[in-house]
């Protein structure tokens, strides 16, 4: 007979458990029974996948248990910790019909449920000298403990199921036999895909057999799609998803485990394939894997290398810039210069120019006159001489080329011009350079200046919203002659 | 021009302008149910610029809106039952015409209706948003044998001219809207009419939940408001305008007082509980 445990009850009689601070009474242990191991992978995959076993997994044994009716059932126990982690163990068995115990040593009784929060206390202890004795609301029985199943191996022993639609992502183990590992490195390093490659001795699976199992592992971290052929059934390849660090499950399979919530699978572990039908491969920690273009064969050749001498320096070969007529009819004059002489026809010009024209369009006063410098064709200013772009910030006269046609950086270069400078090559041979820096907008040079007269301000009242008043005024004689009620229809 | 269009650019000039602009606002003579449903269709005669503005800027303190429509059907009845309402007090009726334009004004008020939809409401506010700030300015002439009150009215000049010789003294006071009928016999029936009329505008009636006299109480059309997503959020804008939040919570909560139980635990409560977490 079980006792419903009372808020702040101190004293009870399975020895080992106390109240944690919400009041639940805990044992140091936990322990899960179920009637069979399935419930147990089962309350395993459910389990780690919602959540992280890393604490939780070392702390687990599993028992298998016989009762005094040579009734054999298995129990998983592990360190409570808290009744925060027991009520989320509690789901997962109830999910995997399991029952949650919780105890120290030899006495373990029911965890809380629902009809007692606080959970359970046992009226009175068994007298039975069991190795194990579990207090339940439902029974009362002794258990003598059979044998104990290494987690590890029992996880191991999982056979990984068939996913229709498995994880897809780009990393993957190959794993060839030695007749194809060659074959393999090399079809890799043509492709140019990153892969490291060891090459693994497995113990002998016969006592018949001639030499151990060898192996090739190659470790791809990003699997061309085109070469999808190596995730298929390739005879002598087969091809792994990494799950977990140091887990992997065949192509095509899944396994019913949450692997990464597990420590067993972490970076310091040896490395386990997941075979989608046969017994998973465990791999030691300590090999080492190669860069598969370490492992291309190399040829050795028998000629000595050559040497050079160096050759005579040639006469520098330079050549006098020269313009020539371009023959273009498409050419877009983006530059002008207009002499002095006709300053005052821009002045009269400036009238009618359009918007777009004053604002985008540079002007730089010199001594001989202005250069005009437009994003646009100039072809609204007639004026002067105009000029158009062979490079850029560079302008020869409109129809005119600069030969020979060298590229505009070596051109820059030869001229000596400073980044910031607009350079102009006039017929007569004279070569201008101006300073981009010290151009204005056309609209700002053609404003004058305007003495501004500043005006004082004034103190303001802020406005205040004028009272809706109501004033009611004489209504005189038969004030309500005209107010009637509608007539009813 | 003919006598509704005369009627409708009147209480425009007279009643609506001053209520949403300020200034003196004059009832013309009264209205009845009648005329106010004749003159009905004349209503988008007249609209001044200053009235549309000064309804636009009403209707921006709760929304996001440009302009609004000119003065819709409802607003010119609910214009037409004020005017009535308010020519209740006035001097020249004696107490029998009082109770008669009461009801007249009454009936207006019941064509009016709530508004349909949230956008109604919020035309309804940008035009009565004022109301509750309506003042009379009554004067008291007081003489050594009586004291006579003028309502909104200036006393006529044979009664104060003198009045240190005379030994009469003139004593101007501003009353609120809510007790304009405090000297007045029908005082329940005319409270009464103008919470139905502060109803009919559920934003302004929140707006102005705190007031002493009306007291407010949850209306349909204001449980119909906070019912619906658009409306409850005009609601909840308006609540937190009020001039004093926490007058205006003690006014809701008390009013919920009255209300049936699935309307109070559903609507009304988180709709204050809202208006609480949101003016915190």
């Amino acid at each position: 007979m079980l006792e419903r445990v009372a808020l702040h009850q101190t004293r009870f009689r399975i020895p080992g458990i106390t109240p944690d601070a919400r009041g639940v009474v805990l044992g140091t242990r936990g322990l899960v029974l179920f009637a069979s191991l399935d419930r147990l992978a089962t309350f395993l995959a459910a389990y780690s996948a919602g959540h992280g076993l890393a604490t939780l997994a070392p702390t687990f044994r599993i028992h298998v248990l016989r009762s005094p009716l040579n009734v054999s059932e298995i129990a998983l126990s592990f360190d409570a910790h808290s009744s925060d982690r027991m009520d989320s163990i509690a789901d997962a068995a109830k999910l995997a019909g399991g029952l949650l115990f919780t105890g120290t040593a030899r006495h373990f009784v029911e965890y809380r449920s629902a009809a007692a929060p606080f959970g359970w206390d046992a009226a009175d202890l068994a007298a039975e000298p069991a190795a194990l004795v579990l207090y339940h609301s439902t029974f009362e029985q002794p258990y003598a403990v059979e044998r104990e199943v290494d987690v590890r191996r029992f996880v191991l022993r999982l056979e990984p199921r068939p996913d229709p639609a498995p994880r897809r992502g780009p990393a993957r183990l190959l794993l060839a036999e030695p007749g194809v590992g060659p074959a393999l490195l090399r079809t890799l390093v043509r492709s140019s895909v990153d892969a490291r490659v060891a090459v693994l001795d497995f113990p002998m699976s016969s006592d018949v057999a001639p030499e151990p199992d060898r192996k090739w592992l190659f470790e791809v971290p990003e699997l061309p799609e085109r070469m999808r052929l190596f995730r298929s059934s390739l005879p002598g390849i087969a091809s792994f998803v990494p799950i977990a660090p140091r887990a992997a499950v065949e192509e095509g399979f899944s396994h019913p485990l949450t692997l990464e919530s597990f420590p067993f699978f972490g970076a310091d572990a040896p490395l386990v394939l997941f075979w989608g039908r046969r017994t998973p491969l465990e791999i030691a920690p300590g090999f080492s894997f190669t860069d598969v273009r370490a492992l291309v064969r190399i040829t050795v050749g028998n000629e000595r290398p050559r040497t050079a001498t160096p050759a005579p320096v040639p006469e520098p070969l330079r050549a006098t810039l020269r313009l020539v007529s371009s023959g273009r009819a498409n050419g877009r004059p983006t530059a002008a210069f207009i002499p002095t002489s006709e300053l005052s026809l821009l002045r009269q010009l400036a009238y009618v120019l359009d918007r777009t024209t004053l604002t985008t369009t540079r002007i730089f006063f010199a001594s001989d006159g202005a250069y005009l410098v437009a994003e646009r064709p100039l072809t609204s200013i007639p004026l002067g001489r105009w000029f158009e772009g062979c490079a850029p910030s560079i302008f020869v006269p409109f129809g005119m080329d600069l030969v020979p046609r060298v590229s505009p950086g070596m051109l820059a270069n030869a001229l000596g011009a400073e980044a910031n400078s607009v350079t102009f090559f006039f017929p007569e041979g004279r070569v201008v350079s101006l300073d981009r820096a010290r151009t204005v907008t056309l609209d700002a040079a053609l404003v004058e200046g305007v003495s501004w007269a500043s005006v004082p301000g004034r103190d303001f009242d802020v406005e205040v919203p004028l009272w809706p008043s109501v004033r009611l005024e004489p209504l005189g004689l038969r004030p309500l002659s005209r107010a009637r009620e509608k007539a009813s229809s | 021009m003919n006598a509704n269009a005369t009627l409708v650019a009147s209480v425009v000039e007279r009643v609506v302008t001053p209520l949403v602009v300020g200034g003196p606002l004059r009832p013309v003579k009264p209205i009845g149910e009648a005329r106010a449903l004749d003159a009905s269709v004349e209503r988008d005669a007249v609209a001044t610029a200053e009235l549309d503005v000064a309804r636009a800027d009403s209707a921006r303190r709760l929304a996001p809106v440009n302009g609004l429509a000119p003065l819709g059907r409802s607003e010119w009845l609910l214009a037409c039952a004020l005017n009535d309402l308010l020519q209740v007090h006035n001097a020249s009726l004696d107490d029998g015409a009082a109770a008669r334009l009461l009801s007249l004004a009454d009936r207006t008020l019941s064509h009016a209706g709530p508004p349909s939809t949230a956008l109604d409401a919020l035309v309804r506010f940008a035009t009565f948003r004022r109301l509750p700030e309506l003042v009379r300015d009554d004067t008291d002439v007081i003489s050594a044998a009586s004291t006579r009150t003028f309502r909104g009215g200036v006393p006529p000049r044979r009664l104060v001219v003198m009045p240190e010789l005379r030994g009469v003294r003139v004593a101007t006071r501003r009353v609120p809207l809510g007790r304009f009928a405090d000297d007045h016999d029908g005082k329940g029936p005319w409270l009464q009419v103008l919470g139905r009329l502060l109803a009919a505008t559920p934003l302004v009636d929140l707006l102005s939940a705190a007031r002493a006299a009306p007291r407010f109480v949850w209306s349909g059309a204001a449980v119909a408001m906070i019912a619906v997503a658009p409306a409850r959020s005009l609601m909840l804008r308006a609540a937190r305008g009020a001039s004093d939040v926490g007058a205006t919570l003690e006014a809701l909560r008390s009013a919920a007082e009255n209300v049936p139980g699935p309307v109070k635990s559903e609507l009304i409560l988180p709709f204050i509980d809202d208006v609480a977490t949101l003016s915190a």
